[in-house]
């Protein structure tokens, strides 16, 4: 069982063969019925021609068959190699008997009582049908059992020529070509069967011979599959037209042999038109196409070869570059030409090369993209750099990874630039660090020193030196809180930010508790509107609460019945920003815009004490998680302090 | 009989001054040792140098250390006190401007046993310092001087 045919055999020319095994074995029947039925037309199809002998039609059936089965390939070829020795039999027991001389009568056996009782001479298998029958069976033979195809088709071809020059001579009225000699002739049904038959040993194999030009479904295929029955077919009826022309008297000879000569060459002209036409479309559509995959293929071209990043391709095999654009040879400091067909490891280092290359295995292996967040290479003129280089696999048109596709973005500069900011918050801390020290000390010094005067010596000074000394104190304490804020500022600003789930609501609770510890004696009526939950850096957002809480117990401080509320405004039942709200002192709105600048203050000192610092820390505090604080407020009508955070 | 003496570890004249001054309103009584730096005071502790031929058995009650000095700087003081089997168990008392968070984590990973600042106000420090003596002097138990 062969099962050699990649395409669909429905796109085939094959499709003649089951066609023409109706065809032929139709004749075959209606033959043989009309033997059983003494119906001369049924089996001669031209009155007084001789008629299919019934062998004949077993032997076409048998013939008829064995193709059928080949163009399924469902059953055994067995049986479709047995079917065509049986007619090749037919053909060869004839033919020897011709030869020698005797009659066999194997071809008179069926219907024998018809047979004899027909007019005219006695029927039997004509000599040519046998010579057909046996070079059709030999051809049918071999391609059931697959081998020697080729000759296979030569000998269908032989057999076709036989018997359509039969049919064209029944055309034509040239005996010859239908009777051998004196012997019976081929009939006509017969040599129509037979040219049939042949036409479909020529084609059942549609890998091989003919088939393949006539199946092709280019441009070749198309016009052969139209041309060639027509080249056939028209010399043949024009011909046969001409004669019978002839014959009935219409024009002399010269006449119609001129006219056929006249009508053939503008019919074979009009179809070469045709076909060249035909062909020209078909190569334009080509030529279209070509076109539209140059452009493509230069439009790609220019893409990768000007990206600004470097690009490179390596093979996946040997991992050798097989492309580099512009960019990477910049980057390197080679030219494609001296990189194309190398690896890592005649440029690099090997510890660097070998680093390269596990990576490049493992991008391959696992068939997603690898982010090498840093890597340093060696270039040849730029010293070494840092790459963020990303690679992605390529595959082929198989699905296995055929090449390796690499970016790579210089990163030198950033790096260095974020050294450099490493180092200056280092210097930054290094400094904070000092300040705290060694500015605190000789403060103390001053503020204690001068206290230590007022407790011990107050009698050796008058009021007027008590109160100056009081003043050097107050003014060193003053500078020991503004110390601290910028310290405490100063860190706020360094310090990492770690957002997770915060409760505000619980966070405003505490913040108050430890305010109302530190100055218990005061009542101050409480709102804390509850689950403001956010995402935020818990630490800080206390020093947020704690700073404008502070704010709001200080500056409630002279009402009787102080007021204080922290809440969230809502839209759509999310929280869209934060409050924190007193009826205190207020502020004159017109030098808002002073309200977050660092120690900038709306009030006098000796009103309410502070240093100016808190609300910017709260400024930077919100804006280092992507929010904004803003306040509204009104002399002597309190104020409300709004902040937003960035959401996630 | 050993007396409770304090070691006074600090650089800065006018801090040793007015702790000095806040032990005294205080009615601190006991006998106070300054060292001036690291050195000095790890002299002192051992017997060597300018203390040698002190009797080594008898140690502070309390070592108050300051962490800004020259030379050896307090917390590699803390670690040698630490270090030494002798001195290992003497209190040490932080007594700095500082509030960084580095140095309060290194302090007490060091093993002092406890960290104050030293606050700008007078009266306040005066307050510290009061109760500083009350519980390392009077209420802490000290470990056994062998």
């Amino acid at each position: 069982m062969d099962r050699a045919a990649a395409e669909p055999r429905g796109h085939t020319i094959s499709v003649v063969v089951p066609v023409v095994a109706a065809l032929a074995s139709a004749s075959a029947v209606v033959a043989l019925a009309g033997w059983a039925l003494d119906s001369e037309i049924a089996r001669a199809w031209l009155p007084g021609a001789a008629a299919m002998n019934p062998v004949t039609a077993l032997a076409l059936v048998s013939l008829a068959a064995s193709l059928w089965l080949q163009y399924r390939r469902e059953s055994s070829s067995r049986l479709a190699q047995a079917l065509a020795l049986a007619a090749l039999l037919f053909g060869v027991l004839k033919l020897a008997s011709v030869l020698a001389g005797t009659d066999l009568r194997f071809d008179h056996f069926l219907f024998s009582r018809q047979l004899d009782a027909a007019p005219g001479l006695p029927n039997r298998m004509a000599p040519n049908t046998a010579l057909c029958f046996t070079l059709l069976g030999a051809s049918t033979w071999l391609l059931a059992r697959g081998r020697r195809i080729a000759l296979g088709e030569l000998l269908a071809l032989a057999a076709g020529c036989v018997a359509f020059f039969a049919v064209l001579g029944y055309l034509y009225d040239f005996v010859d070509l239908y009777r051998v000699s004196t012997q019976i002739p081929m009939a006509f049904n017969t040599a129509v069967a037979l040219s049939a038959l042949s036409l479909g040993a020529l084609v059942v194999r549609p890998g091989h011979g003919v088939a393949v030009i006539l199946s092709s479904r280019g441009a070749g295929g198309y016009v052969a599959r139209r041309l060639l029955p027509c080249v056939i077919a028209v010399p043949a009826l024009l011909g046969a037209l001409r004669l019978w022309g002839e014959h009935a008297g219409l024009y002399e000879t010269e006449t119609g042999a001129l006219m056929m000569v006249v009508v053939t060459i503008l019919l074979l002209t009009g179809l070469v038109v045709w076909a060249a036409s035909a062909l020209d479309r078909a190569d334009e559509e080509q030529k279209a196409a070509e076109r539209a995959l140059r452009e493509s293929s230069v439009f790609l071209e220019s893409v990768f070869e000007n990206l600004p990043l470097m690009v490179f391709v390596k093979e996946a095999a040997g991992l050798r570059f097989v492309r580099y654009n512009r960019a990477g040879e910049d980057m390197i400091g080679y030219s494609r030409e001296e990189l194309i067909g190398k690896s890592d490891h005649d440029f690099f280092p090997p510890e660097e090369a070998d680093f390269f290359t596990s990576k490049d295995r493992d991008v391959l292996r696992g068939g997603t993209i690898v982010d090498i967040p840093e890597e340093p290479i060696h270039t040849r003129n730029r010293g070494t750099r840092i790459l963020h280089t990303r690679k992605v696999p390529v595959p082929g048109t198989d699905g296995e990874p055929r090449f390796l596709l690499g970016i790579s973005e210089d990163i030198t500069e950033r790096k260095q630039a974020e050294r450099e900011l490493e180092v200056l918050n280092r210097e930054l801390e290094a400094f904070s660090y000092s300040v705290s020290h060694d500015l605190r000390a000789p403060l103390r010094a001053i503020v204690g020193f001068s206290q230590a005067l007022l407790e011990d010596h107050s009698t050796s000074l008058d009021e007027t030196g008590n109160k100056l000394l009081a003043r050097i104190v107050a003014g060193g304490q003053r500078m020991s809180d503004l110390i601290d804020d910028l310290i405490e500022f100063s860190r706020l600003n360094r310090a990492d930010i770690r957002c997770q789930q915060v409760d505000l609501s619980e966070v405003a609770r505490d913040v108050a508790r430890g305010l109302q510890e530190m100055d218990g004696a005061r009542e101050i009526e409480l709102h804390v509107a509850d689950d403001l939950h956010t995402r935020a850096d818990p630490r800080l957002m206390r020093v947020v609460l704690e700073n404008l809480m502070g704010n709001a117990w200080k500056f409630t401080r002279r009402n009787d019945g102080a007021r204080v509320e922290v809440g969230a405004t809502r839209a759509n039942g999310t929280p869209s920003a934060f409050f924190v709200r007193d009826n205190g002192a207020g502020f004159d709105m017109q030098y808002a815009h002073k309200l977050f600048a660092p120690f900038q203050r709306l009030h006098a000192a000796a009103d309410f004490e502070g240093t100016g610092i808190g609300l910017a820390t709260v400024q930077r505090i919100v804006e280092r998680h992507g929010g904004r604080v803003w306040a509204e407020s009104a002399v002597g009508a309190g104020t409300t302090f709004y902040f937003t955070l960035q959401e996630g | 009989m050993n007396e409770r003496t304090i070691l006074l570890v600090d650089d800065n004249e006018d801090d040793v001054a007015l702790t000095l001054r806040a032990l005294e309103k205080n009615n601190i009584c006991n006998k106070v040792v300054v060292a001036r730096d690291g050195v000095e005071a790890l002299e002192f502790l051992h017997c060597e140098g300018a203390h040698a031929g002190r009797d080594p058995a008898d140690l502070p009650q309390v070592v108050l250390l300051d962490l800004n000095m020259p030379r050896l700087g307090g917390l590699e003081v803390l670690q040698r006190i630490r270090a030494d089997e002798r001195t290992q168990t003497i209190p040490v008392v932080i007594l700095t401007s500082s509030r960084e968070e580095r140095d309060l984590v290194q302090s007490y990973k060091g093993g002092a046993n406890s960290y104050i600042q030293k606050p700008v106000d007078f009266p306040q420090f005066t307050e510290a310092v009061r109760h500083l003596g009350l519980y390392w002097l009077v209420l802490n138990v000290a470990a056994p001087r062998r």
